[in-house]
């Protein structure tokens, strides 16, 4: 299954997370991939797994979070 | 004439090379340190401060009196003035009046309702960019002459240089302690991960889906759900 990364990119871009920034965030919630890794994903590059995809996309909800937004990002499932 | 107070200047600035990391908690006492051995380094200096230019916009980031960031911020209101006009040209900008000096009105009122009657604003660059100021304000007219200028110059060329390692050590510093607290909350939540694995009989990929299930039906950040249930643990909950 490919995972859409469009949303995450246009979330990050939202929020004017850098890629770094975004990283850090994503470490904090023990995801376990590179920085080097999350970015080749994000530009479309070699996917990373369900789970580490939606650790990002949790580490960006949680940064809504914090403008009263509740989890707008989709996960890869329910 | 100038070759003696220079060489002892050196000394002191070398000194201060050496200790304004080491001697201050952070990066703002580092840059006050700076300040005040600039106001220092001239007779007729009565207040300093330092602009530092961040996503192109001037804040002023230490000062030696309170006067000081109150005649900035006059500046950076107006976008104008004697230190934005010493950034924008990389050129020091001498004021000997600062009651006489018709270029910038509003600064001029504001400094002289200050007791400011002169001022000395020059560029703080490395290499080829310019990224902040050093703005020197005198108690008199007249405060700083030809011979204070070149001082401050080559204060101002070391003092760009300290500030520039500083900020680029306080900044790993800053890194490092925020990498730190990430590891902190990372520890949390793998706890709490492992408490669910335990209980649930899931692997910890379905314990970090409940978690992050968790923390979007509640509206609230995952660290804290796994705070928690870290925290009931411990109490035999």
């Amino acid at each position: 299954m490919t995972l859409d990364v469009a949303p995450l990119e246009a979330a990050r871009e939202l929020l004017g997370l850098s890629r770094h920034r975004l990283w850090e965030a994503y470490f904090e919630l023990g995801g376990n991939s590179s920085p080097a890794d999350v970015g080749q994903h994000l530009s479309g590059g070699p996917q990373l797994t369900r789970l580490e995809h939606d650790v990002l996309v949790h580490a960006l909800n949680e940064e809504f979070l914090d403008r009263d937004m509740n989890h707008p990002v989709p996960y890869s499932h329910p | 004439m100038l070759q003696e107070p220079q060489g002892a200047f050196r000394d002191q600035l070398d000194a201060l090379v050496r200790t304004v990391v080491t001697g201050n908690k952070d990066l703002n006492g580092a840059l006050t340190a700076v300040a005040k051995m600039g106001c220092s380094a001239l007779d007729g200096c009565t207040a300093a401060s330092i602009t530092l230019m961040e996503n192109g916009k001037p804040k002023t980031v230490a000062f030696t009196d309170g006067r000081a960031p109150e005649l900035d911020q006059v500046q950076y209101d107006a976008r104008t003035g004697p230190c934005l006009e010493a950034i924008r040209t990389n050129e020091t900008l001498r004021i000997h009046s600062l009651a006489e000096d018709g270029r910038w009105r509003k600064f001029s009122d504001a400094a002289t309702e200050r007791g400011v009657r002169s001022s000395l604003s020059l560029p703080l660059t490395l290499g080829e960019q310019t990224f902040g100021g050093l703005n020197l304000y005198g108690g008199e007219e007249g405060a700083f002459q030809d011979e204070d200028e070149e001082v401050a110059a080559l204060f101002a060329s070391y003092a760009a240089a300290v500030i520039a390692n500083v900020a680029a050590y306080w900044s790993a510093q800053e890194l490092a302690e925020h990498l730190q607290h990430a590891m902190e909350n990372r520890a949390t939540i793998e706890q709490a991960k492992g408490l669910l694995m335990g209980r649930q009989h899931c692997s910890a990929d379905e314990a970090f889906d409940m978690l992050r299930r968790a923390s979007q039906r509640e509206n609230r950040k995952l660290r804290e759900i796994a705070d928690e249930m870290v925290q009931r643990a411990g109490n035999g909950g």
